[in-house]
């Protein structure tokens, strides 16, 4: 099988001298969907940024697709695995619901007829044809959850990283995220609190604490209490 | 929460409402212009520009009582800095009174002067108000990018379209909880309190700030942000533009 994501060693520590990343490897297969869980401050959204080079260490090597994570292959990562943030506020900055979608199209230079085809395509397959022309602080926040996941869909990434999909969402919106994002066939890497939708979602599940990968198996973990807690969680 | 103060109205299906945003623009800009180089004394003129707007407002199916509480919001502004143009002007007197052991002295045309001022800029923000109600924010921005106004003003308008209610959102919640735990009334422990709650919302703000940067770059932002146009004009349009115009250079250049 392919390595999609490799990392090795990686070490990280903030400009203010927060040590975040603490010799973290971690390999990820073509098509894997992977929970990445831990205690809070444990480094997880930390760890994602760096697969998309919104944060570079020095100390470690990422590659994504073979490609070593530098800033002459930014481009060409940024376009294969595609982020998406916590806070759907953060994720959604542009006046419109259109001009959020099509605004990594444009950027990966599609032709303005190619965009509108695809912002409709994938607008029409989270079930939010018809919005475009909405404000997002007009949506309710599930519908921003679902707009924000299609923004990167859009660009037809490889890899999806997905930081907190479910938070601060009701049951049935929760359920709408979890169906959609069982249908999408890519490879995922899941940052999240919610066990539930970790078991749904993922075969493999990796455990941070303070920097440091200490569990790497089976989904198997998340139903067992007594395990999690000795891993600080 | 939901908020919609900006552009409360925009989403009616109006004559007005649909004209093309590029149109709309340059009529209330001109229109605008017009006003401004009108002289002072010609007030049917003024007259004429009022009864223009008041049939673009009919005609667009907005609360009139919405458009004029709206328009009147700049007039307190206007007034502190031309209330004291009246007292100022020399040449033939008015009426003066004694205030005190001041002697102020009124002058016709300083009152003519003042007058123009508040009619003026009256006008002005109502035809403004009018282009904002009938116009979406986000299509707004849209022509006056087309109409080469700079992008960095769009960008910085957009974001704060985007951003307004959020911050007044961040605002209410930060007032819910200090109100939630506030027992004292003094007023000096109050203002140290407002300074903190500013404080507090600068750091939410700047950080807010910095994953959105994080959430562009990530989607292949790299110093300009593009969008894609999608305005056309109609014959309607053309209309439009052209018979306001004529009504609107006849009323200015009627003698």
């Amino acid at each position: 099988m392919d390595k999609i994501i490799e990392i090795k060693n990686l070490t990280y520590t903030y400009p203010d001298g927060t040590p975040a990343l603490n010799g973290i490897s971690l390999d990820v297969m073509k098509g894997d969907s992977i929970g990445i869980i831990g205690p809070n401050g444990a480094g997880k959204s930390t760890l994602l940024l760096h697969l998309n080079g919104v944060l570079q260490s020095k100390n470690g090597a990422v590659k994504i697709l073979g490609m070593p994570v530098i800033n002459r292959n930014l481009r060409k990562i940024r376009s294969k695995a595609c982020l998406v943030f916590q806070d759907p506020e953060d994720q959604l900055f542009m006046p419109t619901v259109f001009d959020d979608v099509a605004f990594g199209l444009i950027n990966l230079g599609y032709h303005a007829d190619a965009v509108r085809k695809k912002v409709g395509e994938i607008l029409e397959k989270v079930d939010l044809s018809g919005r475009e022309n909405r404000s997002a602080h007009h949506l309710s926040f599930g519908e921003k959850k679902l707009v924000s996941l299609a923004t990167v869909l859009v660009m037809e990434p490889e890899i999806l990283l997905l930081d907190e999909p479910t938070s601060n969402l009701d049951r049935k919106e929760k359920r709408g995220i979890v169906e959609f994002l069982q249908k999408i066939d890519k490879t995922k890497i899941i940052v999240s609190h919610d066990l539930e939708m970790i078991r749904q979602l993922c075969l493999r599940v990796v455990i941070m604490n303070k920097g440091k990968v200490v569990f790497s198996g089976d989904k198997e973990i998340v139903d067992n209490d007594s395990k999690l807690k000795s891993f600080g969680l | 929460m939901k908020h919609a103060f900006l552009d409360k109205y925009s989403d009616l299906k109006s004559i007005i409402h649909r004209v093309d945003p590029r149109v709309k623009v340059i009529f209330f800009f001109l229109l605008i212009l017009v006003i401004v180089s009108t002289p002072p004394q010609e007030l049917v003129k003024f007259l004429g520009y009022f009864l223009l707007l008041l049939i673009l407002l009919l005609l667009s199916r907005i609360p009139l009582l919405y458009v004029f509480a709206r328009s009147l919001v700049v007039i307190p502004f206007v007034l502190l800095i031309a209330i004291f143009i009246p007292f100022f002007k020399g040449g033939e007197i008015a009426g003066s009174y004694n205030f005190l052991t001041l002697n102020l002295t009124i002058s016709p045309k300083g009152i003519l002067i003042f007058q123009n001022i508040l009619l003026k800029s009256w006008l002005s923000v109502l035809s403004l108000t009018i282009l904002t109600s009938t116009t979406k924010f986000s299509s707004l921005l849209k022509a006056l990018e087309i109409l080469k106004i700079p992008r960095v003003l769009i960008l910085i308008a957009s974001f704060f379209y985007r951003y307004i209610f959020l911050l007044v959102d961040q605002i209410m919640k930060i007032k819910n909880a200090r109100d939630s735990r506030s027992f004292k009334k003094n007023p000096v422990y109050q203002f140290k309190i407002i300074g903190h709650m500013i404080g507090e919302l600068f750091i939410r703000t700047y950080e807010r700030a910095e994953r959105i940067y994080l959430a562009m770059v990530s989607r292949g932002f790299n110093g300009t942000i593009y969008t894609l146009e999608s305005f056309k004009i109609r014959t309607f349009d053309v209309w439009f533009l052209g018979s306001l115009l004529i009504i609107l250079f006849f009323i200015r250049l009627w003698r």
